[in-house]
């Protein structure tokens, strides 16, 4: 018997010791750790979290493998692991781990930095090309049009990943037509002559358009500036809500202006302003949820013609009364409505900033000098680089190709110029050099960098001069740098396109709301909803503001829409503008913007796990671990059954003990907006469909993951911006992957400290943070 | 053709002061139909008056009144005559039945129709006419009071189902008397609901008339000269329309056969000879009359056809009635049992289900909420005079579509997906209610508040039945129909 005994366990230590054999090259100590800690839930048989230590590699060179022993420096440091229920090592024997972990993975990095690529190619993102050319040629060239760029893929709603952006044969042949449009549009032959297009309704008549109708005003046929007039009455409903004017892609189903407008019908305003314009029909639309049938044959709402002497308050019944009331029994509108006159375009105009752009591209004669400067010249901005005499080489032999061929001399070096324009150092950021392993980029490389972060487009003059006299790595001259750009319009473009990836903000109205549950939900309050995020982010990042206002405020951006949704009264001029909530709002902070709180929707009703996972995730740059496959969706409360609450039929559907392990960390970050419906509006009740009884109340209260217990957002959004430094380090990380557009490693972990670090002393305020990652060591690594 | 024998006409629609001479003439005829062929007939009802009431005749129920009794018999028009017209005391002008108060001789000198028929059309179609202005009848949205209007019968001689429109034919020589229904008004034929469509034409109908409804005035078109001829062509709109063995049936009344009889003169016809069993009705015949009966009568038994001989002296019997030479009165059908009645009232009715689910079932706007995204709350009552198991689709749903319509019930194009999606928000049922109402009353909830979402108009629900796509000249289509629809065309 004692043998037997021996004998087993013996066998068990032999099993032990194969089952950290991985870890084999691990301290003792480490060893006896993972044996001690780990081992029971992450071997073979259990796979806590489908993660496994008993085979873990100790090879910490492998990029992987050091990733996921920096997770298990996180989750020991953040008392997550062991669990609770298990025994807990000692602070000292935490503490002696994680520092043992973090050398060995320190020690790795030389060895993984060596393992990359020499020279590293970074796809431009379709807006990004958008952007590049009109910087470059001044050419607005339509990305989204059919048949030109697809849909970036997107890596946790960053489309600018280097790894995501692959270049496929079918990429090239978009990159060849592209590049023939838009050197075509950049009209090198002179500027094309701008006309004035006006269309009128009619004589004695005008257009009438209910919310979701529009009158179809015009058409461009060259992109580019235009001035655009028009004059229009705008009648609000009469519960007061004003019309919301939209001039409305037709291809493109989307919006390109708006604004609010009230003018009574016997005294029609004249609007003006000027944009840029893509190629396609526009429609002059009321801008709210269309009405149109889902077979796209029957339109409900009015849109049509009317006698402009006959009062709308005489528009009752009669022909067309299977269509929807114009006006009440008192002659009131009934919706929002548009009366629209005419609408005029002038176009294309040009700008100082264009010409300069275009100016010395085309050479004055066929001269071969002149043609190799001219080449070389645009070259260099468009590779954004220093370009050598044989690299132009090859597009002066084509042009003489061209030639003989019968071309003329002006279209075969068009045509040079578009090959110019598929050229990889064109479409690609590219960083390193074949036959150099460099650890930072260099001053070319580091100016299209901190351009494409800010601007998502090439470099400006100064920031090549910069570069050119091989400053630009220097702190005072990044810090120049950075003033200067975030003080150009151009940074509109990060403050619109950052928090939009950031925040994962594409996923806003990917499942539309149930319009039979939610008849409120349209196009203008989803664009209100993204509105909000967006401009709140941009008011945090120019006031400079502390980032833990971003999950907890007392203010926020409202338009007349979103108020309405809010239940809050709209600013005065309607339009987007900050504004205090009142306590009771239950709002502040981007964590209770109705566009966060719906992205996670499904169309029908509200996913707190999902919520919480988004939250993980975006927030707290903390990745769940992916839910296991042929997971029973819940199941809807049966008719005779009492309503449930989502949360209630969570609590018993999350029954198995590996589902809830994970549950129990994300799902309270979720559970703490039950207040908030599909759409992001407060409810006490949640709305159950089927069964019986009345509405159950919702509870959003829980406990985080390290213990701390609130009772519902407030508390929850309080708890959250107390730990404002895990907040900044999440944010950072976010921010360099947007940058830097790869994924940020282990070995990124110690300068994104760095820059927390350094914004500490004001609290991690929001522009502080984005100049510490650019003047960082970090901005500057390859 | 009036000039040709006033007397005629005026002894069933002349107004009441002038009832004194009217009298006379109507003394004069019976005198001379008495002697003859009416008195043995007269005798026998005397004879049967205590036997019985309609014993084996079922006394089919309204939906608003199951239990049977007749919960609608007309009454003495209440509604005000229109100032500077002669008052009206519908009740009181005698049934004109045309076997008993004419004469075959007199008869005889009247004119062919056609001249009459020729002046009915110009009615409508000549445009230099002076206008009348019809007004003073029903406003939208409030049914009428109970015993409102006048009671007019004749052969349907026009009838345009699509605008539920037509004409009775009181009498051959007289000027059809043009009608339209009521956005409530209800057709009943074979003893169950039913629509103008489903009237054969020339079928003898009673029906209770209104003033137009508030503006509906000039849908049928009038003239002095028409009014002249009689003040009860203002009373141009209907409320309801029934047939013979409805009219009579519902009321607990059949008809005791006494016998054939062969009439004499210069057209011999055979003739049914029966007597009213059951009570007095106002407005019907209430003596024993004469029907004219020949091959083309469609007799029923043990839900069969058979031969006429099968009917017998002494069987209580139902008929339905249209047109005879000289005013006289024939049988289209004589039922002989009430199993026979019944599989024909099955088939009506069933027709009308298909119908009224093919079409929405009618009523009208109580109460509207709009709300500022193109929605709102609608208030409906359905109209009355629909089958009970109709209503009953709609009380068992909670999902309905609404569609507008005009007072002619039309729906616009393609009805189905012109409909509003609407949730019902509440259910009450109004009891006791007036002629027209169903009593069943909805509040919904919509997605569209269409133009014609207004009170007092017309609209017609979807409850839980199948997609249909309705011939394109029944809805209105167009800018044109839609002017069309709103006046009486003749076809």
């Amino acid at each position: 018997m004692m043998l037997t005994r021996m004998l087993l366990s013996l066998v068990v230590f032999i099993v032990v010791l194969q089952s950290v054999k991985a870890a084999g090259s691990l301290g003792i100590d480490a060893q006896q750790f993972i044996k001690s800690h780990c081992v029971k839930c992450h071997d073979a048989k259990t796979q806590e979290g489908k993660f496994r230590l008993d085979n873990l590699s100790a090879d910490f060179t492998d990029p992987q493998v050091a990733e996921k022993w920096n997770e298990v420096v996180f989750r020991i440091n953040s008392a997550e692991m062991p669990p609770e229920d298990e025994p807990q090592p000692s602070a000292e024997e935490i503490g002696r781990m994680a520092e043992y972990l973090t050398g060995k993975i320190r020690e790795g990095a030389a060895s993984r930095m060596a393992r990359r690529g020499l020279l590293e190619h970074y796809r431009l993102s379709r807006e990004e090309y958008a952007h590049t050319v009109f910087d470059l040629l001044g050419v607005v060239y339509d990305v989204e049009a059919p048949g030109a760029f697809n849909e970036d893929p997107r890596w946790h709603g960053f489309d600018r990943i280097g790894a995501m952006l692959a270049t496929a044969p079918s990429h090239i042949d978009r990159y060849f037509k592209a590049a023939d449009t838009v050197i075509e549009l950049a009209s090198l032959g002179g500027e094309p002559p701008s006309r004035v297009q006006r269309k009128a309704v009619g004589e004695g008549k005008r257009y009438l358009a209910q919310p979701g109708e529009g009158w179809h005003c015009f058409d461009v046929r060259k992109p580019g500036r235009y001035r655009v007039r028009m004059r229009l009455s705008s009648l609000p409903a009469f519960t007061g809500r004003a019309p919301r004017l939209a001039l409305w892609h037709i291809e493109h189903k989307k919006p390109v202006w708006g604004r609010y407008l009230v003018a009574d019908e016997s005294k029609p305003e004249t609007i003006e302003f000027e944009m840029l314009f893509n190629q396609g029909g526009y429609r002059l639309l009321n801008y709210a949820r269309t009405q149109k049938h889902p077979n796209g044959g029957i339109q409900r709402f009015r849109h049509e013609e009317i006698d402009a002497s006959r009062p709308l308050a005489s528009m009752r019944g009669g022909f067309k009364s299977n269509k929807t009331k114009i006006v009440d029994e008192l002659g009131r509108p009934v919706m929002p409505t548009l009366l629209i006159d005419w609408v005029e375009i002038e176009g294309p105009l040009m700008t100082e900033t264009v010409r300069a752009n275009r100016k010395g591209l085309m050479p004055e004669k066929d001269a071969p000098e002149e043609i190799l400067a001219c080449l070389k010249r645009f070259a260099q901005r468009a590779w954004r680089r220093p370009v050598s005499d044989a690299e132009i080489d090859p597009y002066i032999q084509f042009i003489a190709e061209e030639k003989k061929a019968g071309e003329s001399f002006p279209s075969a070096y068009k045509s040079a110029l578009s090959g110019m324009l598929v050229a990889r150092s064109f479409f690609n950021l590219e960083e390193g050099s074949p036959g150099e392993n460099r650890q930072e980029v260099n001053d070319f490389e580091l100016a299209s960098r901190l351009s494409y972060f800010l601007w998502s487009s090439m470099p400006d003059e100064e920031l090549f001069a910069a570069a050119r006299n091989g400053e630009l790595h220097e702190p005072e001259q990044m810090a120049k740098a950075f003033d200067r750009m975030i003080a150009d319009p151009k940074i509109e473009r990060f403050l619109n396109s950052f928090p939009h990836q950031w925040l994962q903000l594409h996923r806003v109205g990917m499942f539309q709301p149930d319009p039979n549950l939610y008849p409120e939900y349209g196009p203008w309050l989803e664009e209100s909803m993204l509105l909000e995020t967006k401009s709140y982010f941009a008011e945090m990042f120019r006031e400079n503001l502390p980032l833990r206002e971003a999950v907890d405020s007392n203010w926020t951006m409202l338009n007349a829409r979103l108020a309405a949704h809010y239940g809050l009264s709209a600013p005065q001029d309607l339009e987007l503008a900050r504004v205090t909530l009142p306590p009771e709002s239950g709002r502040g902070g981007i964590l209770t913007h109705a566009s966060v709180l719906s992205l996670t929707s499904d169309g029908t009703r509200h996913r707190p796990v999902h919520r919480g996972a988004w939250l993980s995730e975006v927030i707290l740059a903390r990745t769940p671990t992916p839910p296991p496959p042929n997971v029973e969706p819940l199941e809807p409360v049966a008719s005779d059954q009492p309503k449930r609450t989502i949360r209630a039929q969570l609590e018993s559907h999350a029954t198995q003990a590996a589902c809830a392990s994970c549950h129990a960390r994300i799902d309270p970050l979720g559970l703490a907006f039950e207040n908030f419906d599909a759409i992001g509006q407060w409810r006490e009740t949640e709305r159950v469909e089927g069964g019986t009884g009345a509405n159950p109340p919702v509870d959003a209260s829980g406990k985080l993951p390290e213990g701390k217990a609130f009772s519902g957002p407030a508390e929850f959004k309080k708890l959250l911006a107390e730990d404002d430094e895990r907040l900044a380090k999440a944010f950072v990380e976010q921010l360099a992957t947007y940058a830097l557009r790869r994924l940020v490693t282990v070995d990124d972990r110690e300068g994104i400290d760095k820059i927390v670090s350094s914004s500490m002393p004001g609290g991690y305020r929001l522009q502080d943070l984005v100049r510490g990652l650019v003047l960082s060591d970090l901005f500057r690594k390859r | 053709m009036n000039g040709h024998n006033p007397a005629h006409h005026n002894q069933s629609l002349k107004p009441v002061n002038e009832q004194t001479d009217m009298k006379q003439a109507i003394s004069q005829t019976l005198a001379a139909m008495v002697v003859g062929i009416m008195l043995p007939a007269m005798c026998q009802t005397a004879a049967h008056a205590d036997e019985k009431t309609g014993a084996h005749w079922a006394v089919f129920a309204h939906p608003s009144n199951p239990g049977g009794a007749s919960p609608w018999v007309v009454k003495v028009a209440s509604f005000k005559p229109v100032e500077g017209s002669a008052k009206l005391d519908v009740a009181k002008v005698p049934y004109s039945n045309p076997v008993m108060n004419r004469s075959e001789s007199q008869a005889t000198k009247d004119k062919p129709t056609a001249p009459v028929q020729a002046k009915a059309n110009k009615l409508v179609a000549a445009p230099t006419q002076p206008k009348v202005i019809n007004s003073g009848g029903p406003k939208r949205g409030i049914f009428p009071e109970e015993g409102a209007g006048v009671q007019i019968h004749g052969d349907l001689v026009i009838s345009d189902p699509v605008n539920r429109r037509g004409a009775l034919r009181e009498k051959r020589h007289l000027p059809r008397h043009y009608f339209a229904m009521l956005p409530y008004g209800m057709v009943w034929y074979h003893g169950a609901p039913a629509d103008i469509r489903d009237l054969p034409p020339g079928i003898h109908m009673h029906g209770r008339f209104l003033l137009p409804m508030e503006g509906e005035e000039e849908t049928i078109p009038l003239t002095e000269k028409l009014l002249k001829n009689h003040e009860n062509h203002r009373y141009n709109h209907a409320i309801l329309l029934e047939d013979d063995v409805s009219f009579y049936s519902r009321r607990g009344r059949s008809w005791k056969v006494l016998g054939f009889e062969q009439g004499g003169g210069p057209a011999p016809r055979l003739k049914l000879s029966v007597e009213p069993v059951g009570p007095e009705i106002e407005g019907g015949i209430n003596k024993a009359a004469l029907f004219d009966i020949d091959n083309s009568t469609r007799v029923w038994r043990d839900r069969q056809l058979v031969n006429k001989d099968q009917i017998k002296e002494g069987m209580d019997v139902q008929v339905n009635l249209t047109w005879g030479p000289f005013d006289s009165l024939a049988t289209t059908d004589v039922w002989l049992d009430e199993s026979s009645l019944q599989a024909n009232r099955e088939i009506q009715r069933q027709r009308h289900l298909r119908m009224i689910r093919s079409r929405f079932l009618p009523g009208w706007i109580d109460a509207v909420k709009n709300n500022d995204s193109g929605g709102g709350e609608v208030t409906v009552t359905f109209f009355g005079g629909m089958d009970e198991e109709l209503y009953d689709d709609i009380r068992k749903s909670q999902s309905l579509k609404i569609c507008n319509a005009e007072n002619t019930l039309r729906s616009w194009n393609y009805h189905q997906e012109y409909a509003s999606p609407a949730t019902i928000l509440e259910k009450r049922e109004i009891k006791d209610p007036p002629l027209g109402s169903s009593g069943l009353q909805v509040r919904l909830k919509v997605t569209q508040m269409l133009d014609g979402f207004r009170p007092g108009w017309v609209v017609r629900v979807k409850g839980p039945w199948a997609y249909v796509l309705l011939p394109w000249d029944e809805h209105i289509n167009s800018a044109e129909a839609y002017e069309k629809s709103k006046k009486l065309i003749l076809p």
